[in-house]
This record gives structure tokens, sequence and C-alpha cells, in this order.
């Protein structure tokens, strides 16, 4: 099965050149299939939310190259590199990053601004996936007025708007309690069974130990140090 | 374009969203664009009134210096300006200045005999015998009589001088003659003492106004001590005069105008950190880098366009409809009688396009620049919360 993405001796050095400059990756080659659900694990610092950021195409790599669906974008301008993430991949963050002010609905919606949808059916899109998580009853709401389970829902909501290909997530359980952290891996299995292929960072043994990991990626120091199915 | 609508949208949402701190903003900005806004529609407004009025002056006039002062002329001059060719008449007018300490005002006193076609009246008549006189509408403002009561004034042997009030000017020729008291010649002569043969200046026709020029420097060579004045010079010195008060003004508003530019740019590069949250989430989530600036464009045009149009607006009620009270005592008069007219509404739209550039490209500058900072950064950090 042809990978969907590869990548190639990655390294990622920030403040090169600089008396601060650190190696947040070193030489990281790994592949993923599609339809895979992967762990990235490791402890604080160990560079799991850079690696994501770079499949992510949110950063570029100091070196190294990374293929999707067999191109490098690696080295692509910017205004590729926005496309991809929006047509590409659906992030959850670790912090939400909702607006707060801003009312569920639109926050939803917020991806499918540059795209040549109509109002109409950036707001249909987005009120399909906001009854997915049975939120509908809250799309007038302010985010700033739900707890934060429902914001995670709505975060999931929002990635899941564009129907991307692949799903980031960063940590997706560290601020829930078990009950919701339990109820956001429903969500994410699932997602998986429709043929999402999922990346997520943690160091939460109950997400990478749940059943529907298929593998994991276990970094030291911006390196792999077990790679391994589950 | 459905994309740029949408792009709108969402930057008219976010204003709302930040409401109280744009609408301060809008309301700081309006305010110093209506302050020079005021200044330069008042100008405007008092240039054109001013050549409107000196339509009807004389295209020469020539007066007496000496010492470097302005002195009264014999009036055998006119004789000698009449004998050269092209003149067409030269008529001598008798005129001074008398300061009321009641009113604490100066006025001008005029002796009318054969300039009296071109001064209109809004009612009554000229004066027809020593006795009587007539005012501008400043005048009977701040004396407060009207047709047939007195108007007494000191001469300079202090002696009281009653004059019959027998006619009002009009409000449209109000900047000339607003400080205006006009008496029959005789009477002006005896209440200044002054000579038959001598007159405040002359007042000069000429067949053909392209000759005035040629004609004065020929005055000025066959009488030395004369200082002739054409109707261009006068304009050209009411110009300058409103130029010079609204560029005192202008130096004010402009100071004004500095001040804001410095709060703007304070307000506009320390971007908040929600705001620069916001525009990594957006270039997390797939806009691009020309999206974010264009919401940062469309948010900075809607705040600066929207305080211009309510700067402008505000002046020209402040000017047209108030009239300009604010500024007034600093532009208009040239007497401590402030003319009281209605000025004609009239805008240069070169200034107003120069204001309006001055005002809106620095402050779209202000908004753009550190939100294109912030955008052109890679959107990793907003992962790292």
């Amino acid at each position: 099965m042809t990978p969907l993405l590869i990548v190639e001796q990655l390294n990622k050095i920030y403040h090169r050149h600089q008396p601060d400059e650190v190696t947040a990756l070193s030489n990281i080659s790994l592949q993923i299939i599609s339809g895979e659900v992967i762990a990235l694990t490791g402890p604080s610092g160990s560079g799991k939310t850079t690696l994501l950021s770079l499949l992510g195409c949110m950063s570029k790599p100091t070196s190294g190259n990374i293929q999707l669906h067999g191109r490098n974008v690696s080295k692509l301008p910017e205004r590729f590199l926005a496309q991809i993430r929006r047509e590409t991949f659906g992030f959850v963050f670790q912090q939400y990053n909702l607006l707060r002010d801003v009312s569920v609905l639109e926050n939803v919606m917020l991806p499918l601004y540059p795209t040549p949808q109509s109002f109409r059916e950036m707001k249909g899109a987005a009120t399909a996936v906001l009854g997915r998580f049975e939120l509908n009853g809250m799309m007038r709401k302010k985010v700033k007025q739900l707890s934060g389970g429902e914001q995670q829902r709505v975060a999931i909501a929002r990635a899941l708007v564009t129907n991307p290909e692949i799903i980031i997530a960063d940590e997706p359980t560290a601020h829930l309690d078990r009950e919701l952290s339990q109820y956001l891996l429903q969500i994410l299995s699932s997602l998986n069974r429709e043929g999402k292929t999922i990346i997520i960072a943690t160091h939460d043994p109950g997400v990478y130990q749940a059943t529907f990991i298929q593998r994991r990626f276990n970094l030291r120091h911006g390196q792999v140090v077990e790679d391994g199915d589950r | 374009m459905l994309r740029q609508l949408k792009i709108l949208e969402y930057t008219l949402s976010s204003l709302l969203r930040r409401k109280y701190k744009n609408l301060s903003l809008i309301a700081v900005y309006a305010f110093t664009i209506a302050t020079l806004g005021s200044v330069l529609f008042l100008t405007h407004a008092l240039k054109i009134e001013a050549t409107g009025s000196l339509t009807s002056a004389p295209e020469l006039i020539i007066q007496r210096v000496a010492a470097g002062r302005h002195d009264l002329i014999p009036t055998e001059y006119a004789k000698v300006i009449r004998e050269l060719p092209g003149i067409k008449s030269v008529t001598p007018r008798v005129w001074g200045y008398y300061y009321d300490s009641l009113i604490k005002a100066n006025l001008t006193l005029i002796g009318v005999s054969n300039y009296q076609e071109k001064l209109e009246l809004l009612e009554g008549r000229l004066p027809e015998n020593p006795q009587e006189c007539a005012i501008g509408m400043g005048v009977a403002a701040a004396f407060g009589p009207t047709i047939g009561d007195d108007l007494v004034l000191e001469d300079s042997d202090k002696s009281r001088t009653v004059f019959e009030i027998s006619g009002i000017f009009r409000a449209e020729s109000n900047l000339l003659t607003n400080d205006l008291v006009v008496l029959q010649e005789t009477a002006l002569r005896d209440f200044f003492s002054m000579d038959q043969g001598l007159a405040t200046d002359l007042i000069v026709q000429v067949y053909n106004q392209r000759e005035t020029q040629t004609l004065a420097k020929k005055i000025k060579y066959l009488l030395p001590d004369t200082r002739p004045i054409t109707r261009d010079e006068i304009l050209h010195t009411y110009e300058t005069l409103f130029n010079w008060r609204s560029g005192m003004m202008l130096a004010v508003g402009i100071a004004a105008l500095i001040a804001f530019c410095i709060l703007a740019w304070d307000k506009a590069t320390g971007i908040s950190a929600m705001e620069k949250q916001e525009i990594g989430i957006l270039k997390a989530i797939g806009w691009e880098t020309a999206e974010v600036l264009s919401v940062k464009f469309w948010e900075g045009l809607v705040i600066s366009l929207t305080s211009f149009m309510v700067g402008i607006l505000a002046a020209w009620i402040h000017v047209f409809i108030f009239d300009a009270p604010a500024l007034i005592p600093l532009l208009k008069g040239w007497s401590v009688l402030f003319p009281e007219f209605q000025l004609t509404p009239a805008v240069d739209f070169y200034q107003l396009f120069v204001l309006a550039f001055l005002t809106i490209i620095p402050y779209l500058v202000c908004t753009i620049i550190p939100a294109w900072k912030s955008a052109v950064t890679d959107p990793e950090h907003v992962m790292r919360g």
C-alpha cells in the first residue's frame, strides 16, 4: 500500500546559528499509511508537537523531506501549505484554540471562509458537523460560555468541517477528565472507522494504550527511540 | 469576489466583537479629522466669500505713503491720474477707523458721494444729509438700534455726534459691510477733521482690466509717494491672510494628527496577545497570509473610512450649519466686530483628498504592518498555546 505520508531524514533546529539554538528533531524517518491511527508519545520536550506541526504543514523542516501523497511538501511556498492545511488536515489543539468571543457556529465555519463555498453552504456544513456532536442547541452561544468538554467537541467539529483526510490531535485529553477523555477517544475511533487517518501526540497512557491506536512512535530528545505496531 | 465578501463579513463580525475599543478609536480619529476638516472648510469658504465680495471692488486703489505709512492723499492727484490714457474715472474716497470703547470694537466709517452705487442695503436708504448714517449688521447687532434710532459717536475732540440711522446693509455683503458706518462725505470730513483737499485714498476705474498693472506702474512713476493697489493684490492679501490663519490652525491640527498617529501606531504595534492568537489560529486552520492581511486591511479601512466620513460630516455641520463657533474667532474677522453671516457650503476636493490620504493611508499602514509581522510567522506557535 502506498504510504500517505513519508518522512525522510527530518531535522528541525530552532534559532539556528544563534546562542540559544535548539535541535528539536533529529533524523526522523517514518511512514504513515492511509487510515492508520498513530500515537506520538514521549515526555515534554521530546519533539512530539514539533513533529506534528511539520506533518501538518504548519512549519518547514530545517532539512529532510515530507511527502504527502508522493508530493514533497517540505519546500512548498506558504500559500500552498495553507491550502494543504485547509483541505487535507483537521487540527485538534491541546488548548482548543477557539475564538472565545465568537459563537460556536462561527468558530466551526472559520476554516470554510477561504473556500469557494457560499455562506449557506458554509452554514449547512457547520450545522451538520455540530449536529453530529450534539452541539446544535448551543450554536449561538459564545465559546467562553461552554464547559471544557463542550469546547473540545467544538474544536473537533471545526477540525472536521472541511472533511479532512488526516486528523492531527495534540494532547487532546490534556484538559479533560476521565469520562470526557473516554468520550473523545470514542469519537476519534469512530472517525478512524470512517477512514480518517489520525495522528495523536500524547503522553496519556489512556490514549496511547487505547485499542484503536495501531502504531506508536516514542520520541526522546527529538529522535524516534521506539517504533512499533501495537 | 465571494471570498472577499466573506472575508469582509468576517471583518465586520470581528470589529463588532471589539466594539467598545473600536468605537473609542473611531471617536478620537473622527475628532481629529473634524478639527482639520473644519479648518479646511472654513478657510476655503471664507476665501470664496471674500473673493465673491471683492468682485465689485475697484480695480485700482491709490494710497499715499508718508514715512512708510498710509497717509491722506491730496485730491489733486486725481487730476494727474485722470489724464493718463486708459483711465475711466478717479474718485477720491474718504474713510477712517473709529474705536468704540463701549462695545470694544473698531468701526469703519466711510463717506459716500459718488461711490454709493456699490453698497446695497437690507432696509432703509443711504444717508441723504450730514445728520444721517447707514450701518452694517454687526454695528446694528452691537449697539442694538434700528432704523430711525440714533447712533452716537465721539469725535477726536471727545464731542458727541449724533447720527440718525437711515439704513442697514444687506447680509450678502456682510464680510465687507459688517462693521461699516456710512456717512455723507461732508459729515465724515467734519467728524475726522479732514481737509477738503485731502482724501483717504483714490479709486481708479480703467477701461481695460488687463492694463491695470501697467497703469499702476505709470501712476507710481508719476506720483512716487503713492502706492497703487490692484484688486488682484487685495485678493492675494485675503488669501495670504486666511492661509496664514488656517496655517496656524492646521499646525495645531497636525499636532493633534501626529498625536493620533502615535496612538494608532502604539495600538497597532501593540497588537494584543488575543489578536496574535487569532491570527495564528486562522493560519493554522488553513487561512493564507494574504487572507489574514485582507481581514486587517478591511478592518483598518472600515475604521479609518468611517472615522473620516464621520469627521468630515461633523466638520461640515460645525462649519456650515453652526458657523464654526470653535474656529470663527481665529479665522473669520479682522475686526473685533465679527461678521455674522451664513457661509456658503463649498468644498475643495483636492484638500479633502489630501486630508484623506494623510489620515487613511498612515492608519492602514499602522494596522497592516504588525499584522503582517504576525501573519508571516509559522502558525506552529498556536499549537504550543
